[in-house]
């Protein structure tokens, strides 16, 4: 099974008891691979354990955040300008008039607040796992962390009158890392990546590969 | 005394669900409407359906009100919302004062957002009756699993692959399991921008063209049943012996001729031409092995076992008959095939491992959601009218459409055949523990 808490040697995170600042993009912050603590153990085998370097972690974060974003470049879209609409009198222009508004509305209208803002709300208001159980007031099956309520879960739907209790919130239901060994691809072909540039630490399947990765997409001069 | 119309919207991260419930649903009620708002390349903003009278996809930037499945910005979403609702010449045109108002959302969605959610709908729009759901919870009314329409299925275990994400939902007697409920940060929007970067690695710059990419992403992917020979194949094989290779023809936004995809041979004069090979599965392939992006995560099929063990052991074999595949990625051919060849090793050895995808994986929810919403008994309970919002305020609401009995004991609903069933069953067994 592989570790489910990662040591990171040297990465930007710093930690204390119960809080992280991180570099993780914000689906993973709260969740998925938080790194626990630093320390120097990795730091001495940098070289013949290059996956779980601080750097190659921030390399596979930025890849993620990448691939999680909407559009390519960072633009603002505004709202169409509501001269399109003037010729007609609809509904939607008698509830959008300022008059009608209530004050709730205009607030959630001009939040500003993205979805990470929120998450770290919800995470404030309702603390998950981790703070729940040195909290002690956990209830069972509710707030327990997990081994606790595997042995709750049987006796869960005898006891228990509608259901297997609130929902888990965002960062408790997220998947746990999976159990198979990892894989690596050749970044220029898309087959088995068995080999490593010595300077990038880039995936590669052969010597073709190799040949073109060196010339044109290896982005340090001196390794 | 109900409203008499009932308006289900399914609102999606990429597109909203929309349409009128009926004594008997069908796809053909369901409108999609485009949930962004899309700016081309000269400045012009599409707000929703706007998006289809476009001619030119290049260069398109789109902004979501829903941001990581979950509807985050108002202010796009009302425009949008505005637009598909309340103007007249929409299809799913109502008016709010006379219409019950049945809404999902994503599983686990922190409460400010549910609660800007309700005050919207309740204070900006004004709908007459509401009911905000968790998507995934309506499958169990959905047909084809059960035929009797308006009791929900007794159990059953929704994957929900959507655009932004993926969850796993079990559901038993048409309640959530939720110590179950699992989430994988993997979504048809993570699947185009992975084929985005290896095409733009590849063979042409495709990173500015998120729409083209999402096309050709449904042309062409599949999901392999069996990755490490197919992909043995693309590499062993010359371009032109290899039966895997396809040409996707690009769009040619002067004459507006829409891309589209042919089985790999020669090029005619002006067309310019993208060849797709390896990346034709290895992209969904993430939904499998997250971990081959460097997600800490585990693929849908692990991601199963993971959920059921948060289950008591007698639903087990329950949930794994009855498994139902939804959401776009669903629909990409080979993902069913896959999903039960993935599990069917993990699943203890005398469990029955059945999945279905429904014929519309996109509009099933939908679907759920209005066969729902006819069952009086069920929808009664859970509805909020604007008058109780009033009255009660927001926190009861919420609990109302959390299914707690916050209305008192004054109007006891008759209960349904199927939960009395489940009662007694209980006793049973309760009995039996006791032996």
């Amino acid at each position: 099974m592989p570790p489910t808490v990662e040591v990171l040697p040297k990465s930007t995170t710093i930690s204390g008891a119960n809080w992280t600042y991180t570099t993780l993009p914000p689906a993973h912050a709260v969740s998925g691979g938080l790194p626990a603590s630093t320390g120097g153990r990795g730091a001495r085998n940098r070289h013949s354990n290059f996956e779980n370097t601080a750097a190659r972690q921030r390399q596979i974060n930025s890849r993620i955040s990448d691939l999680e974003k909407d559009n390519y470049r960072e633009t603002h879209i505004p709202l169409p300008k509501k001269e399109n609409n003037r010729g007609r009198i609809s509904r939607y222009e008698i509830l959008s008039s300022t008059l009608y508004r209530a004050l709730n509305v205009r607030r959630i209208l001009l939040s500003q607040k993205t979805f990470v803002n929120h998450l770290a709300d919800e995470e404030a208001l309702h603390p998950t796992a981790v703070r729940a159980r040195r909290s002690s007031s956990a209830e069972p099956g509710a707030e327990g962390d997990m081994e606790f309520e595997k042995a709750e879960i049987n006796e869960c739907a005898i006891d228990d009158e509608e259901s297997s209790g609130p929902p888990l919130g965002y960062a408790r239901a997220v998947s746990r890392p999976s159990r198979r060994p990892s894989r690596t691809f050749c970044e220029i072909c898309g087959y088995w990546g068995n080999y490593r540039c010595g300077k990038c630490g880039a995936r590669y399947c052969g010597l073709e590969c190799s040949g073109v990765h060196q010339e044109t997409r290896c982005q340090r001069m001196y390794g | 005394m109900p409203p008499p119309t009932t308006l289900v919207v399914d609102n999606g991260s990429y597109t909203i669900k929309a349409g009128f419930g009926s004594s008997s649903p069908s796809y053909d009620d369901v409108y999609l409407i485009p949930n962004c708002i899309a700016r081309t390349r000269d400045r012009r903003s599409l707000v929703g359906t706007q998006l289809e009278t476009a001619r030119d996809f290049g260069g398109m930037a789109f902004r979501r009100p829903v941001e990581k499945g979950y509807l985050v910005n108002w202010e796009a979403e009302k425009e949008i919302w505005d637009r598909a609702f309340l103007e007249t010449d929409s299809p799913v045109h109502a008016d709010p004062h006379e219409t019950r108002f049945v809404l999902t959302e994503a599983p686990n969605a922190p409460l400010s957002l549910q609660n800007n959610c309700d005050q919207m709908v309740f204070e900006e729009y004004e709908f007459a009756e509401y009911y905000r759901c968790v998507a995934p919870s309506v499958i169990p009314w959905a047909p084809t699993l059960f035929p009797p329409a308006p009791h929900p299925a007794e159990a059953a275990l929704v994957v929900d692959t959507g655009f932004s994400h993926t969850h796993i939902y079990p559901t038993l007697f048409g309640q959530p399991w939720n110590l179950g409920v699992r989430r994988i940060d993997i979504g048809g929007k993570f699947l185009t921008n992975y084929l985005k970067e290896l095409v733009s690695m590849r063979t042409w710059n495709m990173m500015e063209e998120p729409y083209l990419i999402s096309q050709v992403k449904e042309a062409v992917c599949f999901v392999s049943t069996d990755f490490s020979a197919d992909l043995e194949k693309c590499k062993r094989l010359r371009t032109v012996d290899n039966p895997l290779v396809r040409d996707y023809v690009l769009p040619d936004y002067n004459t507006y001729k829409a891309g589209f995809v042919r089985p790999h041979g020669k090029r005619g004069d002006d067309e310019q031409v993208m060849v797709l090979a390896n990346e034709r599965f290895t992209v969904p392939e993430l939904l499998f092995n997250p971990a081959d992006v460097g997600v800490k995560q585990a693929g849908v099929a692990e991601c199963v076992i993971q959920s059921l063990e948060m289950v008591p052991e007698r639903y087990r074999p329950l949930l794994l008959a009855n498994i139902v595949l939804t959401g776009g990625n669903a629909a990409i051919p080979g993902f069913q095939e896959r999903f039960e060849k993935e599990l069917r090793p993990m699943a203890p050895v005398e469990a029955t491992v059945r999945a279905m995808v429904p014929e519309d994986p996109v509009k099933y929810t939908w679907l759920g959601a209005a066969h729902m919403a006819n069952d009086e008994s069920f929808i009664k309970k859970r509805t909020v009218t604007r008058k109780e919002y009033m009255e009660h305020g927001l926190v009861w609401a919420q609990k109302t459409m959390a299914g707690e009995d916050v209305r008192g004991g004054g109007e006891t609903i008759k209960e349904s055949s199927l939960e009395k069933e489940r009662r007694e069953n209980r006793s049973h067994k309760k009995r039996r523990v006791g032996e």
